[in-house]
C-alpha cells in the first residue's frame, strides 16, 4: 500500500513487519495483555521480565525522544533510561499493568519536555514535570479502554489526508519510514531543527486531538 | 466549543459532563487548529499522550532494528541505576556494630558491582596506573604489604535516583551517599580499612584476606558500599594490609606513626570531606 501523493509504503499489519515476540511494539491487539503479564512478573522479581519489557518499549521510547531536533543520540539515550529508570521505580504503583505501554511513552514525553524545560527556563517546570509517574498512572487509568489497531489506523487515515507538503513530508520521513530522527531530518531536508520539531508537534497534536475526540465520544455515550 | 486547561482536565478525569463531550467530540472531530495548537502547546505529557505515541509508533514501516548489544546496554544502565537506588535506600541492612554501614549488593545488583568495577577500571589515577606495589611512599613497618586504596561515591541524584562517579582523595560527598572501596595489594594480604573521623577515635570497618591485584571490598561475598549518613566533617579512610591479620595493637600503632608524618599524601588511605 501506498499512501496518495507521498509515496510512502505504509504496512498496514505491524504484525508483518515484527516478527520478533520481545519487540511487539505497544499498539498490538495481544501487546497489552503481554504487557500486563511481564508487568506482575517484573513486581515479582523477574529480572527476565523487567528485560522483556524494555526491549518490547525501548524503540517507541526512543522514537518519543528523537521527535524533538533539539536533543543529540547522548540526549535520546538519557532520555530513555531516565523514562525506564522512573517506571521501573514506581512500577509497583501502576494500577493498570496492561497499560504499561501508554505509561511508560507518557513519562518519556515528560523527560523529554522536562530536558528541554531545563535547559530552555531553568529547574522549576523542570522538577515538577519529574512528579510524573504516580500522577500520569491515575491519569492513564482514567482513561477509557483504546483500540490500538484502530488507533493505529486513525494515524495512517490523518497522514494520508495530509496535503503534500513540506509537513506531509517530514511526517512520511520520522513517522511513516521511521529510521531517521528529527535532526537528521532537519540535516536532510535543509531546514532548521526548531521547524522540524514544530511541524512533528503540529501533526502530533492533530492525532492526539482525534483521540481526545474519540475519548469524548466516549465520555458521552456514557451517561 | 473549544479545548482550554479546564475543558481538557475534566475531558481526561471523567469529570466533563455527557453533554459537553458529546459537543467536544464533533468539535475535535471536524478538525479545530486552535485546539490542535492547544494541544501542541501543552508543557507535560497527559493520560492520553502515551496512546498518540503508541499509535504514532505503531505505523512505522521501518524495523525497530537495533544491535541487540545496544539494548542489553542500555538496560544494563538501568539496572545499575535501580541497584544503587535500593543500595541507597533508609533501613537497608540492619547490621550491628562495626559493619552497620556496610549495605551488601543483594544478588540481583550484582551488576552494580560489574559497572562500579567497571568505572574504577576505566579511570585509573594517574599514579596507580599498572601499580606494582613499588611506587609511592614506602608502607610503614607494620603493614608488610603494599596497598593502594581507591573509591567511587554512590550518590543519590535528583528524584532518588543514584548517580555513581570514581571519587578522588579530597573530595567533597554529601552524608546521602555511599562509598565503593577497592583495594590493591601486590600479592595475597589481610587488609583492613579504618576510618579516621575527625576528632575522634580510629574505627576499623572491615577486613578481610584478598588475592593479589585490585578487589572491591566485599561482605558475605558480595560487594558491599559503605553509607556515610549520619557522618560529617573530614574523615580519613586507611588500608592497611599485612601477611597476616595485625596483632592487637598494631593498628594502633601505625596509625600514631602516621599522624607524626601528616600531610604525606599515601595511596592506601583517602580523604572524604562529609557535607
Amino acid at each position: 500500500m501506498r499512501l496518495p501523493g507521498s509515496g510512502a509504503r505504509v504496512v498496514t499489519s505491524p504484525a508483518v513487519r515484527r516478527p520478533t515476540p520481545t519487540t511487539k511494539p505497544e499498539g498490538r491487539a495481544d501487546g497489552a495483555a503481554d504487557d500486563a503479564a511481564l508487568v506482575l512478573a517484573a513486581r515479582a522479581g523477574d529480572r527476565a521480565a523487567l528485560r522483556a519489557l524494555h526491549d518490547r518499549h525501548r524503540p517507541a521510547v526512543l522514537r518519543v525522544a528523537r521527535a524533538f531536533a533539539a536533543f543529540d543520540e547522548d540526549d535520546v539515550e538519557d532520555v530513555a533510561q531516565e523514562s525506564f529508570v522512573r517506571a521501573f521505580r514506581a512500577l509497583p504503583r501502576l494500577a493498570e499493568p496492561a497499560r504499561f505501554g501508554a505509561w511508560l511513552l507518557a513519562i518519556a514525553r515528560n523527560r523529554a519536555l522536562s530536558r528541554l524545560a531545563r535547559r530552555r527556563a531553568g529547574e522549576t517546570l523542570a522538577e515538577e514535570l519529574a512528579r510524573e509517574a504516580a500522577a500520569l498512572g491515575a491519569e492513564v487509568s482514567a482513561l477509557p479502554d483504546g483500540a490500538p489497531e484502530a488507533e493505529a489506523a486513525l494515524v495512517r487515515r490523518i497522514v494520508a489526508e495530509l496535503p503534500d507538503g513540506p509537513e506531509k513530508e517530514t511526517v512520511r520521513l520520522f513517522y511513516v519510514e521511521g529510521e531517521l530522527s528529527a535532526r537528521e531530518i532537519a540535516s536532510r531536508l535543509g531546514v532548521g531543527k526548531s521547524a522540524i520539531t514544530m511541524r512533528l508537534e503540529r501533526f502530533r497534536a492533530r492525532v492526539k486531538a482525534r483521540l481526545l475526540a474519540e475519548v469524548a465520544r466516549l465520555r458521552g455515550e456514557g451517561s | 466549543m473549544h479545548l482550554d486547561a479546564r475543558t481538557h482536565a475534566e475531558l481526561l478525569s471523567g469529570t466533563l459532563g455527557p453533554d459537553a463531550a458529546r459537543a467536544l467530540a464533533r468539535h475535535l472531530e471536524a478538525g479545530c487548529e486552535a485546539c490542535e495548537a492547544f494541544l501542541a502547546g501543552c508543557e507535560r505529557a497527559d493520560g492520553i499522550d502515551g496512546r498518540v505515541d503508541g499509535a504514532l509508533a505503531a505505523v512505522a514501516w521501518a524495523p525497530d532494528a537495533e544491535r541487540p548489544r545496544a539494548a542489553a546496554e542500555a538496560f544494563g544502565r538501568i539496572e545499575r541505576r535501580l541497584a544503587a537506588e535500593r543500595a541507597l535506600r533508609p533501613g537497608v541492612g540492619g547490621r550491628q556494630g562495626r559493619l552497620r554501614r556496610w549495605v551488601p549488593l543483594a544478588a540481583a545488583a550484582s551488576v552494580l558491582a560489574a559497572g562500579l568495577a567497571a568505572l574504577a577500571l576505566r579511570a585509573p589515577e594517574p599514579s596507580s596506573s599498572a601499580w606494582d606495589g613499588t611506587k609511592g611512599p614506602e608502607p610503614a613497618a607494620s603493614a608488610a604489604v603494599p596497598v593502594q586504596l581507591r573509591f567511587l561515591v554512590v550518590a543519590a541524584g535528583g528524584a532518588g535516583d543514584a548517580e555513581l562517579r570514581r571519587g578522588a582523595s579530597g573530595d567533597a560527598v554529601p552524608a546521602s551517599a555511599a562509598l565503593q572501596f577497592e583495594v590493591e595489594v601486590g600479592r595475597a594480604a589481610f587488609v583492613t580499612l579504618v576510618r579516621v573521623p575527625p576528632g575522634g577515635p580510629p574505627e576499623p570497618v572491615w577486613d578481610g584476606a584478598v588475592g593479589p591485584g585490585a578487589v572491591l571490598v566485599t561482605l558475605d561475598g558480595r560487594p558491599a558500599i559503605y553509607r556515610l549518613e549520619g557522618l560529617g566533617g573530614t574523615h580519613r579512610f586507611v588500608a592497611l594490609a599485612s601477611e597476616a591479620p595485625p596483632p592487637p595493637g598494631a593498628l594502633e600503632r601505625e596509625l600514631a606513626a602516621r599522624r607524626a608524618a601528616a600531610g604525606e599524601r599515601r595511596p592506601d588511605e583517602v580523604e572524604v570531606r562529609i557535607e
